[in-house]
């Protein structure tokens, strides 16, 4: 058997065992482990595992991914997602539907603080739900938005998918960051644009609130400027080169615990649950990262990824039809599959066959840092499409009384939008690049 | 989330683990933040902030992996089998946390070697001299106590997790 066709076969056998349940780092770990096996011998593999497990975690940047989860574990405790909320009301509350707008602006704001999708959901739904069920918002539709709201989690800067993206494809943390901003921006205000059409057809279901007055507003900014302050300080900190990825993680981890023990918002109990809640995260996303690794050495070794590469070069498929192909299947994929597992399955393959391809853009870095922020998107998409979407589970454990296919019909017309995003980032690679080149003037 | 302190030694051992791992992470912040504003303020960074994060997140990520497996915080796909039977995915579950806890045992052998190889040698961090060697060794202890918080839950599977 020639090795890329063991590869291929490997691959195949890895598909099959996550389909039997197991674990997607083991299986990467068992087919890798394997592959290195036949392809390089015994002692090799027994040496690689002497050594690379501890170079792989005790890595500068990879640093980065637990110091920002353990940011988001404490934004979470800090009882952060209600002042938000409340601002954001006090300035909207009183237009159409202004409570659902003034929850995806609170989803946006902590967006840009958090990097995950599935604590933004957990606590702005936590903070919003209740509040908006109360006033007599669907609940259907109230917590599919927050489902899809949880996604600007991610496709606001900082973003864990991304920095698991940029260091298996070793680009620049800082330019992912950059280039994910306008296209997360323009995902806030498409969901705030189908609030308002939702709350114009159904007027009834969507009351408004009173107007605040300036006073309320400018007490209610009060409670909010800590956290904007810290996400002003770690996106300028990482746009304008001040700090590296990890500092921004760190410096904005110490200002949440700060903000939070002074406020009294944070007392050791919610530490102590905080880091526990960052522990399970981080054992889970390095498990896959170290099976991942052994499961890329082997493709390395067999030759696959260039192989595929090339022959999608030289096969004269359009460029954009075979991005697009990719694409629709990260979307299938995603409906049966977690997302980092998912990019951490397939970016080994197809990161060098985009790469290879020609956009007319300027050079390699501009096409992997676009398909950075197209494979955001999807995974954005598969964070909230039935029939998995994590972040409907979230949500639906805490609006009880909506059974899933409610939420899963509320989450729909926000869904399209994502599609709508998709569309645009592809036709238009500079919604990406131009902020990035900017920086690199 | 809902959580209950965990039952027996085993569980509460890698319960600790978690929360010593969470510590030394947010150390690492603060020591990562103090240098950022010691370079700001002084344009003196902290010597070797670099190695400091490096070595100290990486040792604090190693000790998360028992209490990930012990919440089995692990995923896995579970759209194919959810017309089997429970106790079929049970055995398959199992099954799994088996193989893990061969692998875990494997890794935990060989970077014990990994180690005494870099004490032996007398390896170091490049700017701090940190000997890096006796970290690894409690990585790979932290491999050992994930091995048998596998076994244990492959007979014992841990409660359903409820977000």
């Amino acid at each position: 058997m020639s090795e890329p066709i063991m590869a291929a076969f490997g691959f195949g056998c890895m598909l099959v065992l996550i389909a039997l349940r197991m674990p997607v780092g083991l299986a990467m770990m068992v087919v890798g482990a394997v592959g290195y096996y036949e392809l390089a011998g015994m002692d090799v593999l027994l040496n690689w595992a002497r050594a690379t497990p501890w170079h792989l975690f005790a890595n500068y940047t990879l640093t980065t991914i637990p110091l920002f989860i353990l940011m988001g574990a404490l934004m979470e405790r800090g009882g952060l997602a209600r002042d938000l909320f409340e601002a954001a009301n006090a300035f909207l509350g009183h237009r159409r539907g202004g409570l659902a707008q003034g929850a995806m602006v609170g989803c946006t704001v902590f967006g840009a603080v958090c990097g995950s999708s599935v604590a933004t959901t957990a606590t702005m739904g936590r903070a919003c739900l209740p509040e908006l069920t109360g006033r007599g918002y669907p609940v259907g539709t109230s917590a599919g938005m927050l489902a899809v709201g949880g996604t600007l989690g991610i496709l606001i800067p900082p973003s864990t998918i991304l920095v698991i993206y940029a260091i298996t494809t070793e680009q620049n943390i800082a330019k992912l960051f950059a280039a994910s901003m306008i296209p997360g921006c323009i995902a806030a205000a498409l969901y705030m644009l189908v609030i308002w059409l939702l709350a114009r057809r159904n007027p009834a279901q969507w009351p408004s609130m009173e107007r605040a007055s300036w006073a309320a507003r400018w007490k209610a900014l009060r409670g909010v400027w800590a956290i904007v302050a810290i996400t002003v300080i770690v996106v300028l900190g990482l746009y304008l080169g001040i700090f590296t990825p990890t500092e921004s993680a760190a410096v904005g981890c110490a200002l949440t615990l700060a903000m939070g023990v002074a406020r009294g918002d944070l007392k050791g109990g919610d530490i102590a649950q905080a880091l526990r809640a960052t522990a399970e995260t981080t054992g889970m996303i390095f498990a896959i990262l170290l099976g991942a690794e052994m499961f890329n050495g082997f493709l390395a070794l067999s030759g696959l990824p260039d192989l595929a590469a090339e022959w999608v070069a030289n096969s004269g498929l359009p460029p954009y039809g075979v991005l697009i192909a990719l694409l629709l299947f990260y979307v299938l994929l995603g409906a049966v599959m977690d997302e980092l597992a998912m990019i951490l399955l397939t970016l080994p393959v197809f990161f060098p066959v985009v790469t290879a391809l020609d956009f007319g853009l300027s050079g390699t870095e501009d096409v992997a840092i676009w398909f950075g922020v197209l494979v955001l998107t999807v995974v954005g998409i598969g964070l909230t499409a039935p029939p998995i979407g994590l972040n409907v589970f979230v949500i639906a454990s805490m609006a009880r009384g909506a059974p899933i296919s409610a939420i899963y019909k509320g989450v729909l017309p926000f869904l399209a939008t994502d599609f709508v995003r998709l569309g645009l980032c592809l036709a238009f690679p500079g919604l990406s690049l131009w902020l990035v080149h900017l920086m690199a003037q | 989330m809902v959580e209950h302190a965990p039952k027996g030694a085993l569980a509460s051992l890698a319960r600790v683990l978690a929360v010593l791992g969470g510590l030394l992470m947010l150390l690492v912040a603060l020591i990562s933040s103090y240098s950022v504003v010691q370079r700001w303020l002084t344009t003196n960074p902290v010597q070797g902030d670099f190695e400091i994060v490096s070595i100290g997140g990486g040792l604090a990520v190693f000790l998360c992996l028992p209490w990930a497996q012990q919440r089995g915080a692990n995923i896995l796909v579970d759209s194919f089998t959810s017309w089997a039977p429970a106790w079929f995915n049970r055995c398959l579950d199992g099954l799994w946390s088996l193989v893990y806890a061969g692998f875990c045992g494997v890794l935990a052998w060989r970077m014990t070697l990994g180690a005494q190889d870099t004490v032996t040698s007398n390896t170091s961090s490049m700017v701090l001299g940190i000997p890096f060697g006796w970290a690894m060794a409690l990585a790979a202890g932290c491999f050992a106590v994930t091995s048998v918080v596998a076994l244990a839950t492959a007979f014992k599977p841990a409660p359903q997790r409820q977000e």
